[in-house]
């Protein structure tokens, strides 16, 4: 049995929706509630030490880290492909996957916090999420947590983000110039990877995202969302869990950008 | 044909060395001088415009980031597996080698610049530095030479930085306990990859890292590092990184990925 830890549909959520949607694979779902930090509480931690969603568990383990669980269900469960026939093809899927993990996902989670959902929180439920941040045992997570809240060097870093999102949309931009895909001429999993994180660029970062400068981004994106699949994982429902108003563009502090090198 | 263009054989530039000699494959070496800046000359940017090794050419296909770059040569040539056949293992490689990338690497990599580097570009002159940080082609890579160059480095980084390879030390020494191999039962990338950074914890955290504190971790470094494959990669060393008065600051990388 599949079971799959996860947040409401966006970001790292959106990813392991998707990919599981797209295999057409049924799957028990376990919504963590990402509003009151319930990825630290000691139930999800026996789950995934690092407390992070999302997580799958198949064969009585925990599949973490959403690049390489995807990898895992192709490996596990390889119809439909999502990954290329050709070795150049699957090289191009896992460095989108490295340009995820390091400069898309920190970077959109950043910009989407501080623009997006900080805003909607009242003073008391800052206050409240301060106090319950500074308890996170995980070290790196409760620094990430503290300086989101704090909005500590915020002009620097959200201008470092907005520099990594415009090389990476370049990129993006380039490859689909290219081909329709972003791996080549079929769908994969590096399509999956981008998707939730791109989507909202149009918004958040319109001066890089827009008709003009990046048309190819744009059709790229309404391709994805018209996939049924897509469709059905960002409309999913998990049971009795209460939606932020607008899932797809509410994220919360996510990874911290690569520290050095 | 295959080309690799590569420094010292360590860190990431260490990667596809080693993986392209367990796999026995002959490769063409060309030696790019990070220490002189090399990797931002044109003649460079036009094989790999983010200016940074490794980069592999294969019948004239252009194959950077090293760890996607590993699993293109298991993948693309004959040869003894890199990858284990289960599912499972295949993840946990992976997921080590993603942690080797973004958690032991940049840890170490900052100790290893602040150590080792700072000193070698002091005795350049200012001039000659100032002309190098503006060839540089990306803003992370001028963030990150330009810290090395004016030398400032933080002791919270630092320290924070220290913090993270005695966590990184604990997780080995905990994944090795009950397994041969970080990924299994099997010998896999992982093992190149988070070897390429953890040879030097020895070096760093000579506290915390040995025999008696970390012995499996010492065994596993010591068995992967006495392999046909890394021996071989090892002695391409030209010692760039030797200070005149002791041993290598191992694990240093430039703009390697």
């Amino acid at each position: 049995m599949l079971e799959l830890y996860h947040s409401w549909p966006s970001g790292h959520s959106a990813i392991a929706l998707i990919a599981l949607h797209e295999k057409g694979l049924r799957f028990a779902s376990r919504f963590v509630e990402l509003r009151s930090l319930e990825q630290y509480s000691a139930q999800f931690l026996a789950v995934n030490p690092h407390g992070q969603v999302p997580v799958l568990r198949h064969a009585a383990a925990s599949i973490t880290g959403t690049t390489a669980m995807l990898e895992y269900l192709e490996d596990t469960f390889p119809a439909p492909a999502l990954m290329p026939a050709d070795a150049v093809g699957r090289w191009r899927v896992r460095v989108w996957g490295k340009i995820l993990n390091e400069d898309i996902a920190p970077s959109v989670s950043l910009l989407a916090w501080h623009r997006w959902t900080l805003p909607t929180l009242g003073p008391d439920e800052r206050a409240r999420l301060r106090a319950q941040a500074a308890t996170i045992a995980i070290e790196e997570r409760r620094y990430q947590w503290l300086l989101a809240l704090d909005e500590v060097d915020l002009a620097d870093r959200c201008q470092y983000a907005t520099y990594k999102l415009d090389t990476a949309i370049s990129r993006v931009e380039a490859a689909l110039a290219q081909h329709p895909w972003l791996s080549g001429a079929h769908y994969s999993l590096a399509d999956i990877y981008l998707f939730p994180m791109l989507v909202v660029l149009p918004r958040l970062l319109p001066q890089t995202v827009n008709a003009r400068a990046t048309p190819w981004t744009l059709a790229w994106l309404n391709a994805v969302r018209e996939r049924p699949a897509v469709q059905s994982a960002l409309s999913f429902k998990p049971v009795g869990a209460v939606l932020p108003a607008d899932p797809l563009q509410t994220f919360m502090p996510g990874a911290e950008p690569i520290r050095w090198g | 044909m295959v080309e690799l263009y590569h420094f010292e054989p360590n860190a990431n530039g260490g990667k596809p060395i080693m993986t392209l000699n367990e796999k026995g494959v002959p490769f063409v070496s060309h030696w790019v001088d990070l220490l002189n800046f090399q990797q931002h000359t044109p003649e460079y940017l036009a094989v790999n415009p983010k200016g940074q090794v490794p980069t592999l050419v294969h019948d004239g296909i252009v194959i950077t980031e090293s760890t996607p770059m590993g699993e293109y040569i298991d993948e693309a040539f004959d040869g003894p597996p890199l990858r284990p056949r289960d599912s499972l293992e295949r993840w946990r490689m992976r997921s080590w080698s993603r942690f080797a990338d973004e958690y032991l690497g940049p840890s170490l990599s900052m100790l290893g610049w602040s150590r080792g580097i700072v000193p070698l570009m002091r005795k350049k002159s200012p001039a000659e530095l100032e002309r190098a940080l503006q060839a540089i082609p990306t803003e992370e890579r001028r963030r990150a030479w330009s810290k090395t160059i004016h030398n400032t480095f933080t002791e919270p980084e630092l320290e924070e930085s220290r913090r993270r390879l005695a966590v990184s030390a604990g997780r080995l020494e905990a994944q090795l306990r009950d397994q041969p191999w970080l990924a299994g039962a099997s010998y896999s990338l992982a093992d190149i990859n988070v070897f390429n950074m953890a040879a030097a914890l020895p070096h760093f955290m000579p506290t915390l890292v040995n025999d008696k504190t970390t012995p499996r971790l010492v065994e596993w470094l010591l068995r992967v590092g006495s392999r046909p494959a890394i021996k071989a990669a090892l002695a391409l060393s030209r010692n760039s990184l030797r200070p005149p008065d002791g041993p290598p600051p191992a694990g240093i990388r430039d703009g390697a990925r």
